[in-house]
């Protein structure tokens, strides 16, 4: 799990997601590419011959001290960088419970907590807050928040989409094929089998099969959203 | 001076479309520069109407403004993405043409707005609903102040970031099909 953030134009964006989102890699694929535009002397060597389906990692990112791009990032202080990030956190609770009592209900300690467990990429400490955020006393989840990508134009569809298929009798369980298939039936007319578009999180491929709510408690980002990137085959 | 032929012989490809997409009642002298029939701007809704009425939309130079400021196909990595899934890609997230209807309510000591419902196009970015709040409030301040403070949120809870499309934000949040924004001068909710 990443857990540093930058903001783009207004949302902060997991490191994660910006390496899925300007890579736009499919992972089942050798890169043909270094994902990175900053070749100069002095840059580290990279891997001769990467393995196929090696992600190409690490990501090779250049760090100006000078020159921000005020017209592109918003400035970031410490405060607006922690309103920002419990907001999103508010957000994502709300997608899931139809409420943010889960993280109202927070210890100031539990929050002070959970964002200096982000600062320090804390795992461990992270996941001892946000236990109580998807497990709150009786509340069930109810719905997933998920964000879909398209690098090529930088659209994003958001959605919120129900732990069980809605329209089935027995309610089925919501996998990331069926949740993308109502999401973006374009892209995803099949539930099972990608057609167009692999997805991809964290680096790597995700299974259309994955069941929704377990892929959540797994492999949400810090901020409690599913951010997926689209590969196209 | 004489009208200008249906079809034109000319080899200049320049000067056939407008020829052909000239309505015939429309051809003799009338000038390119002929505005749109009025009814095809949305009606003015009088003030005090029920009908939600649509926000200004600024022009979308705002939007790219404010989108990453590099997409993919600035990437060299990207000229592998074959044609059709291209296009696959470009139909699936078109922006929105739809309209959403937002419902402003305000908290606290924060004035009322008269009228409180209104249309979106679904596309546009949450930050034009907070323009049009702090204009419609009087809190843009002289040029070069930022003006006073206004804190807005979705259904009471949390604050969206400036960049998200309406539509995202009703498809996820909305209530009895209105997507609820509250607004106050002072932080209302954590």
């Amino acid at each position: 799990m990443l857990t540093g953030c930058l903001r783009v134009g207004g949302r902060h964006w997991p490191i994660g997601l910006l390496y899925d989102f300007y890579t736009a890699l499919d992972p089942t694929k050798t890169p043909m590419l270094p994902p990175t535009n900053h070749d100069r002397p002095g840059s580290p060597p990279l891997a001769a011959d990467p393995e196929p389906g090696a992600a190409p990692v690490p990501w090779i990112i250049t760090l100006r001290f000078a020159s921000y791009p005020h017209d592109l990032l918003t400035t970031l202080t410490p405060t607006s960088t922690h309103d920002a990030f419990i907001n999103s956190i508010k957000e994502a609770d709300f997608a899931r419970n139809g409420t943010a009592k889960a993280v109202m209900s927070l210890s100031p300690s539990d929050t002070r907590e959970l964002f200096a467990s982000l600062q320090d990429h804390d795992y461990d400490r992270f996941w001892g807050v946000t236990d109580k955020l998807l497990n709150h006393s009786g509340i069930t989840v109810k719905n997933i928040p998920i964000r879909v990508y398209n690098p090529e134009t930088g659209q994003v569809i958001q959605g919120s989409v129900p732990t069980r298929q809605p329209g089935t009798i027995r309610g089925d369980a919501q996998t990331l094929g069926t949740a993308l298939n109502s999401l973006v039936p374009i892209i995803f007319p099949s539930k099972r089998s990608v057609v167009l578009a692999r997805p991809v999180m964290h680096g790597i491929v995700l299974p259309l099969s994955a069941p929704l709510l377990e892929l959540m408690k797994e492999a949400m980002y810090p901020d409690g959203f599913l951010h997926i990137t689209l590969a196209m085959m | 001076m004489s009208s200008p032929p249906l079809f034109s012989t000319s080899a200049d490809p320049e000067l056939e479309p407008p020829s052909l997409q000239l309505p015939l009642a429309q051809i003799p002298g009338a000038a390119p520069q002929t505005p749109p029939p009025a009814q095809a701007a949305s009606p003015n809704e009088p003030p005090g109407s029920l009908t939600p009425v649509p926000l200004p939309e600024p022009d979308s130079e705002d939007d790219e403004a404010s989108a990453p400021p590099i997409t993919l196909s600035a990437s060299v990595v990207l000229t592998n993405i074959p044609r059709d899934s291209r296009v696959a890609l470009a139909n699936a997230f078109m922006p929105s043409t739809a309209k959403v209807t937002i419902r402003l309510l305000s908290i606290g000591s924060a004035p009322s707005l008269k009228k409180k419902v209104f249309t979106l196009t679904a596309s546009k970015k949450f930050s034009v609903v907070v323009n049009f709040l702090r204009k419609n409030l009087g809190l843009n301040g002289a040029p070069g102040d930022s003006g006073q403070s206004l804190f807005v949120y979705v259904n009471s809870t949390f604050a969206p970031s400036l960049d998200e499309e309406v539509g995202n934000l009703y498809r996820s949040f909305k209530r009895e099909n209105e997507l609820v924004v509250n607004y106050c001068l002072t932080p209302a909710f954590g």
